[in-house]
């Protein structure tokens, strides 16, 4: 099963092979696990909610399109699972508030930016996510530790590829922000 | 790895729940069915929506009340405030439903919001002043609605399209009774009263503009306590329309 590209595996599911799914499951759970526990608190149960979104992905198999990438499918379903499991805790319902999808932003070349900044993104990320709002959370998520692209992340949350770009930078300035925050009340201590 | 023995618990746990839950994969034409309805419903409505602009552009035009608009500085307030507002309200509401519609197709969301809403916008207001002006189809509606054919909420539109008896505040559409140097007689179109009129027109307008008895006209002014209205515009309405009065 190993040789098969997950969209191959998924045009087997659509078709009713179970192991092809299974092989899914395999190759995702533990993304989709990191995804869960990066994004949502400790408390969620998030090994629960992972397994509903494999059941999820499960049912409507054969609304994938085999001609698209099955990252973003999968990842799209997880989205809107941790998206609801945030809104029943959270009473604010502007914190998933798009207005940075009102208008066009230019897009820079991702590859170039991500090499640029990878190490010391991920070292920031790995201290301050947590401390971040979910919508800047979500792409650093997506982009550093998944490795996704801003047009697979622009798929799976639904919005405009410049938008994907500004939220990147956006949210390694206000990380940039909470660990300057950090560092200085430690030092104050 | 020691992941392994964990990721076999995991995927036959999601396979229990699968079981276990009686989950069957959704038909392939669930989804084609999902996305038509989808489609079908965008379509309708943004057919509604540029169907009330039509009735909007319509509306002014038949009522005469898109002539406030040359009527300098005070036709414009009175032009703003006679604008039929709830259904450009309602038209607007609609907009935010297909702009949502069309954010679940990828064209839709990979396209900023206020550009969507902007083309959304000009595409309405475009087809819908088209509509009003090539189609003809307010006038047939109007035509069935005069004969009392049109039911419900749409006969009631265009069976009020005309505009209501305003005269007492100083709007109205008028048949000319008599013209005399500058103060006209006019009948309400709109009223079923048979009270004449006394407009005064601004200085000039009756020659230049050759009113004469029979002509019908919009006219807009103030309304002096002796029941004169004083133009401060008068304009004809257009022959087409005219042969829709009562």
């Amino acid at each position: 099963m190993d040789f098969q590209t997950d969209e191959s595996c998924a045009v087997r599911a659509q078709q009713g092979d179970q192991a092809s799914f299974g092989a899914l499951v395999d190759r995702y759970q533990a993304k989709l696990l990191r995804y869960g526990r990066k994004f949502l608190s400790a408390q969620e149960d998030i090994e629960d909610i992972v397994q509903d979104v494999f059941v999820s992905a499960y049912q409507n198999i054969r609304s994938f399109d085999a001609s698209q990438r099955f990252s973003p499918w999968i990842y799209r379903i997880a989205h809107n699972a941790f998206i609801d499991t945030l809104k029943k805790k959270t009473r604010s319902p502007f914190i998933f508030m798009d207005f940075d999808t009102l208008i066009s932003y230019s897009i820079p070349d991702d590859s170039v930016d991500r090499e640029r900044d990878q190490k010391e993104v991920r070292e920031m990320i790995e201290q301050g996510l947590g401390r971040l709002s979910p919508k800047y959370r979500e792409v650093l998520i997506f982009y550093y530790l998944e490795e996704l692209s801003y047009k697979e992340i622009a798929d799976i949350l639904r919005i405009p590829l410049g938008t994907v770009s500004v939220r990147v930078r956006r949210a390694k300035e206000e990380l940039r922000s909470v660990l300057k925050t950090m560092h200085t009340s430690q030092h104050d201590k | 790895m020691t992941n392994e023995p964990q990721g076999r618990n995991f995927k036959e746990r999601v396979f229990a729940s699968i079981a276990e839950r009686d989950i069957k994969i959704h038909p392939k034409i669930y989804f084609v069915v999902r996305i038509v309805l989808l489609a079908i419903v965008a379509c309708m409505t943004l057919l509604v929506s540029v169907f009330i602009i039509n009735y909007v552009f319509f509306s002014l035009r038949i009522s005469g009340r898109n002539m406030l608009l040359g009527f300098g500085s005070q036709g414009w307030i009175w032009f703003f405030a006679y604008f039929p507002w709830a259904l450009l309200a309602v038209d607007v509401i609609l907009m935010g439903l297909l702009e949502w519609l069309l954010k679940q197709f990828r064209f839709g969301y990979r396209s900023p919001t206020l550009y969507l809403l902007i083309v959304l916008f000009a595409v309405t207001i475009s087809a819908g002043y088209f509509m009003n002006r090539i189609s003809g189809i307010d006038d047939a509606l109007l035509r069935q609605a005069d004969l009392h054919y049109l039911g419900g909420p749409l006969g009631q539109a265009y069976e009020s399209v005309r505009g209501s008896h305003l005269a007492d505040e100083g709007i109205c559409e008028c048949a000319v009774t008599a013209v005399n140097g500058n103060v006209i007689t006019a009948r309400d179109i709109n009223s079923t009263s048979s009270e004449f009129l006394t407009i005064v027109a601004p200085p000039g307008y009756v020659a230049t503009n050759s009113i004469q008895v029979g002509s019908v006209v919009f006219v807009a002014g103030t309304l002096s306590p002796s029941g004169t209205i004083q133009a401060f515009g008068i304009g004809p309405l257009a022959t087409s329309d005219i042969d829709f009065m009562n």
